[in-house]
């Protein structure tokens, strides 16, 4: 990359890439000039990692053509792109906790036969002086937490001398005063004549810091802006693709407390604290919902709810103290938890849907019959289930692999819901589901809901809660936080609270 | 169950090209297998008997037996590899139960096979408390506790329960009693009891699997174990009860083996049933009653290899090579990783 | 009664020293990634490979050869079934076992029904110890200090992040294996170096031990070279206790086999110390 060639450093003609049936790219035109913070926003699941991923090359297009600097590239590997100076900080750091944190810097770099430790450590501490962090280049590097993880992913690209950096939400594990002095650091980073390409949807971020941006929505490109000439609405906007709607949409008003947690912690394998909820009351009929950036004790939250996690304190259900009882007791008593990944931690996809419906629902007596588990009783709950949420389904015996990703996400999300939960608790229940499927979702809760049960959703679509929760709590550094009364619909306020400011 | 054949084939293929290119006359060969697994004379056309058939039903009744026990604990994702250790336990236990609590008659033949299986079960219990609650890997611990059953058998049979001072490391034989005899049909046809016993345990394992809500946890965490712990299951407790299970059968098949076959226990009790079982298991993929047919395939190699071995001099160690290379074969066609590379 | 430490010294190294190699093997191949249950097998292939081609030849160091690339092939083998093929590495080390002993077992009885001679002269067995110990250190070093070692441990803790970092994880595991074949040839050729001719099954679960003194080491090689050597030391003591009393009492010489294996149960039970297992281990 040479600082005075006028090319833009990257061109990017046509990308398309599907995934499945998803079209994650479709045909995307996407330049960044030299010298110059670019951003990438569009909300989840718009396409912008699957298009970053395949300019760092760990993911190669179905068509379309790539060129650095004015130069056609063909990269088949990360290692191509390195070579070319593009670097990648993705949203999972690529760090391995296992290693120190000079050999993550070391690992991969190239570089001769016999490690040079301590000339790379000169040189990191250097680098790391620039962006404004700090390391200890000998411990472990899982010991630095997530954060210090994310910090030396950036570090690494810089360290090894990249001059396109793409940075994949970076500061989404940060604190507000790593990401001030990371961004002014890169302000200085780009006037060297450097590249950086920004992956977020905090558009605050893009706001403050960047020139450019690029906005995706669905797989495709929707427009190019200059920062500087629109408008924080005008942005939101293309984002979702209308003018969001502010109007608040819950159904009902609740009516007496069903979950109730004084001084309740959610406990860490190890005994320590992952989060805590120092009072909530959940009233039947009532949908609360949690915002919170990624990784602030939501999950473990709910899991202790659930009790696949250990938990401190008092957790009563509609008058029993519920903390000593099993998942399983847990789910016969109507909790149950939509979890974050159903691919993962819902489904087994090579099993025949059928199967797939009995999942968390093996002990329900109205599944036997004569002792022994009953097909047919398999079919027709399985059936209710796909229709419940509309999964396109076309066989249940089909396994669940050959459903769509979205489909997967409605055919177990209707699971949780058939199971007819008089607590049904989600993380992030509508991701991958799209706009019609998301509000399926929010109508078949508000129905349990008027029905006498209660929801607690964790999710990271604010707006989302903001429209369909009776209200929004949010959870920061493994703390649930009230939302004072006069700004509970205020969206500025709560985002304050996500990232540990006032509200 | 077509690419299962195929890759039955493809092995078969392979070894034979291999034999091919050692010079050795693929005709012989195959004409002593059929013989020897058949009782039919390709040449003749004539049928010697039914000794050869019952002579596979008989080597095919203790790895039915193990391989079902190995099934099972795939099926919650453990690898029992140590059903060798857990058989030879088992039978030893069974000689011990005949000969010094003196128990004879059928009452004596199921009260010696439970404990047999209760000694395999013990015998796998140091693997599955590892895998459940301390983290280390099911195939190194039972591998070792193999080599543990081998050292700690041979012990008692050359000290406290040899037949004779100074002489073979053999337990006496077991009375007639107290065995569970193979009956005899015309025709020589001979029914090994503990075929049948195998073939009942492997349907109740189906039925268990598929039909009741433990056998659906159990499948649950072989499949999901994330899925498994959200849905209530306890996955650390159902991954012990899997290989202990598993242990339990391997134990009831050494029990079986020495009440019905071996009616002592001696070093050579187990020519490696237990090594067997695993390719057993996974020829029958994910279906308990598939162990039959797979049980049935590999005493047939065994057994044609012995023939082979007899009336031309190739070497029977050609059966580890074809065991090995269906291992192979049938792991890529239904045992292979959803790798994330 | 009275033991001659010298002798059971110098029997220690000779038995310990296949165990080492074969624990090396292991160690590279589990610290990429790659879980190996054919030791057995590819120690096999090669002792059979070095006796057969010494004894025909009666060049010893052109048998070493053959040997160890008998093992190569065999770590090859396994290398295309998990890397290529994606087949369970539990598997494909089991069947590779299963192959080597009927293949070996086969030519060995053939070359006896044909009244070959199959005794040969071995290189003196001092080069196989120093080698034995050598190894250790040398690898202990190289993961430490070398590009090649970091590449190696971190595609064993995670492939897929490697190949975010630069490395390519597929790469690194092929050039694994051939160490594995290497490292098992040597120890091969090292075990049939004593009785100077090959038998069926000799290895009798010599590849089972080393890789229990791996798991015992912890997955480094220092301390997985002291549990190859200590466990060499049991079995020189065994053959040597044989009817002797240790205490007064009379040990059965089992007692002493079984304590291998034994130890390492413990030592998986993680009674003895913090488990370092590569994260991806046998996993991608």
């Amino acid at each position: 990359m040479d600082a005075t060639n006028p090319a833009p450093a990257v061109k990017m003609l046509g990308i398309s890439k599907r995934f499945g049936r998803v079209r994650a790219n479709d045909s995307i035109d996407f330049t960044v000039s030299r010298g110059t913070l670019h951003a990438i926003i569009g909300e989840n699941g718009s396409g912008k990692s699957t298009l970053m991923r395949i300019l760092y090359g760990s993911l190669r297009p179905d068509r379309g053509r790539i060129e650095i600097d004015g130069q056609r590239v063909s990269f088949h590997s990360p290692k191509d792109a390195i070579g070319l100076g593009v670097g990648m900080a993705s949203q999972q750091p690529s760090i391995i906790p296992e290693l120190s944190c000079i050999e993550n810097l070391l690992l991969g770099a190239g570089g001769p036969f016999l490690l040079q430790r301590d000339a790379a450590i000169a040189k990191a501490s250097a680098d790391a002086k620039r962006l404004g962090f700090e390391f200890e280049w000998t411990r472990s590097a899982g010991e630095s937490g997530p954060a210090g993880m994310q910090k030396l992913e950036i570090l690494r690209q810089l360290w090894r001398g990249a001059r396109l950096l793409i940075l994949d939400e970076p500061t989404v594990l940060l604190s507000p005063l790593d990401t001030e002095a990371l961004f002014r650091n890169l302000k200085s980073y780009v006037e060297e004549g450097n590249t950086v390409i920004l992956v977020t949807h905090r558009l605050r971020d893009v706001v403050d810091f960047c020139t450019h941006a690029t906005v995706l929505r669905g797989g495709k490109k929707v427009s190019d802006l200059i920062v500087s000439e629109t408008s924080l609405d005008q942005m939101s906007s293309l984002i979702v693709g209308e003018t969001a709607a502010p109007a608040s949409a819950t159904v009902g008003s609740p009516g007496d407390a069903l979950l109730s947690l004084k001084d309740f912690h959610a406990l860490q394998e190890d005994g320590r604290i992952a989060a805590t909820v120092e009072q909530l009351t959940v009233r039947s009929g009532e949908i609360v919902g949690i915002a919170g950036v990624d990784g602030n004790g939501q999950r473990p939250f709910l899991e202790s709810l659930l009790g696949v996690r250990r938990h401190k304190g008092s957790l009563v259900l509609a008058g029993t103290d519920i903390g000593r009882w099993s998942v399983r007791e847990r789910i016969a008593g109507g909790v149950t938890l939509i979890p974050e990944v159903v691919q993962t931690e819902g489904l087994v996809l090579d099993w025949p849907l059928l199967d797939n419906a009995l999942i968390g629902n093996q002990w329900r007596k109205e599944f036997r019959r004569s002792g022994l588990i009953d097909r047919r009783s398999k079919i027709g709950y399985a059936g209710r289930m796909a229709a419940r949420m509309r999964a396109k389904v076309r066989s249940v015996e089909e396994p669940a692999q050959n459903l769509s990703g979205g489909n997967q996400q409605r055919f177990a999300v209707g699971r949780a819901l058939e199971m007819k939960p008089r607590v049904c608790l989600g993380l992030q229940p509508t991701r991958g589901l799209d706009v019609s499927g998301a509000a399926t979702f929010y109508e078949e809760v508000a129905s349990l809901c008027g029905e006498g049960a209660c929801a607690i959703l964790v999710s990271n679509e604010l707006d989302e809660l903001l429209e369909r929760c009776h209200r929004v709590l949010v959870m920061f550094a493994g703390r649930l936080l009230e939302v004072p009364e006069s700004k509970s619909k205020d969206r500025h306020a709560i985002g304050r609270m996500m990232v540990g400011l006032d509200p | 169950m077509i690419r299962v054949t195929l890759a039955i084939a493809a092995a078969l293929g392979v070894l034979a090209a291999l034999l091919a290119l050692a010079g050795v006359p693929l005709r012989d060969v195959a004409v002593s297998f059929v013989e020897g697994t058949t009782g039919w004379i390709p040449d003749r056309g004539e049928f010697v008997g039914w000794q050869p058939v019952s002579e596979v039903l008989r080597r095919a009744t203790p790895l039915l037996l193990t391989g079902l026990a190995v099934q099972i604990a795939l099926q919650a994702g453990s690898f029992n590899i140590g059903a060798e250790g857990q058989l030879r336990v088992g039978g030893l236990v069974a000689a011990w139960a005949c000969l010094s609590l003196g128990l004879t008659g059928p009452l004596g033949i199921v009260v010696a096979t439970i404990l047999g299986a209760a000694a395999g079960l013990l015998w796998a219990a140091p693997a599955a408390w590892i895998r459940a609650f301390r983290g280390g890997h099911e195939v190194i611990s039972t591998i070792m506790l193999n080599y543990v059953a081998v050292f700690a058998t041979e012990f008692v049979v050359s000290g406290p329960m040899q037949e004779r001072p100074g002489g073979e490391p053999t337990t006496a034989v077991i009375p007639e009693a107290a065995s569970l005899s193979a009956i005899t049909f015309g025709g020589g046809f001979v029914l090994y009891p503990a075929l049948l016993v195998g073939i009942g345990l492997a349907i109740l394992a189906r039925l268990w699997l598929n039909r009741t809500p433990p056998g659906f946890e159990h499948r649950l965490v072989g499949a999901n174990p994330s899925a498994a712990a959200y849905a209530g299951v306890k996955t650390k407790w159902v991954s012990l009860r899997a290989l202990l299970l598993s242990g339990a059968v391997a134990g009831v098949a050494g029990a079986l083996h020495l009440l019905g076959q071996e009616r002592r226990y001696s070093i050579g009790f187990s020519p490696g049933y237990g090594f067997d079982s695993l390719g057993v298991a996974l020829l029958a993929g994910g279906h308990p009653l598939g162990v039959l047919p797979a049980a049935l395939l590999f005493a047939a190699i065994e057994q044609g290899a012995v023939r082979a071995q007899v009336a031309i001099g190739l070497p029977k160690e050609i059966s580890f090579v074809i065991q090995g290379l269906l291992l192979l074969l049938v792991a890529y066609v239904r045992w292979r990783r959803r790798s994330t590379l | 009664m009275t033991l001659d430490w010298m002798d059971i010294g110098g029997a220690t190294l000779r038995l310990g020293g296949p165990l080492c190699l074969a624990a090396m093997a292991g160690l590279i191949s589990e610290r990429s990634g790659v879980i190996n249950i054919g030791l057995e097998g590819k120690m096999l292939a090669a002792a059979a490979g070095t006796s057969f081609v010494s004894a025909m030849t009666g060049n010893p160091l052109l048998g070493i050869a053959v040997g160890i690339a008998s093992a190569v092939l065999f770590a090859l083998l396994h290398a295309i079934s998990v890397i290529v093929f994606r087949i369970d590495h539990v598997v494909s080390g089991m069947a590779i076992n299963a192959v080597s002993f009927g293949i070996t077992g086969y030519l060995a009885k053939l070359l006896t029904a044909r009244g070959a001679d199959q005794d040969f002269d071995s290189i003196p067995q001092p080069v196989f110890i120093l080698f034995a110990i050598a190894a250790p250190l040398l690898i202990a070093w190289a993961l430490r200090s070398t590009n090649w070692g970091l590449r190696l441990t971190a595609v064993g803790h995670s492939g897929a992040k490697s190949r975010e970092a630069g490395v390519d994880p597929v790469k690194v595991r092929w050039n694994a294996q051939l160490w594995v074949g290497v490292l098992a040839g040597i120890s091969g050729a090292m075990l049939v170096s004593q009785p100077e001719q090959f038998g069926v099954g000799m290895t009798a679960g010599r590849g089972f031990i080393a890789l229990a003194a791996l798991i015992f080491g912890g997955w480094r090689p220092i301390p997985t070279a002291l549990a190859a050597f200590s466990f060499g030391f049991f079995d020189a003591l065994q053959l040597r206790l044989q009817g002797e009393k240790v205490a007064g009492v009379e040990w059965p010489s089992q007692m002493w086999a079984a304590l291998p294996y034994l130890l390492t149960l413990i030592a998986l039970a993680g009674f003895l110390m913090k488990s370092r297992q590569p994260a991806a281990l046998g996993k991608e």
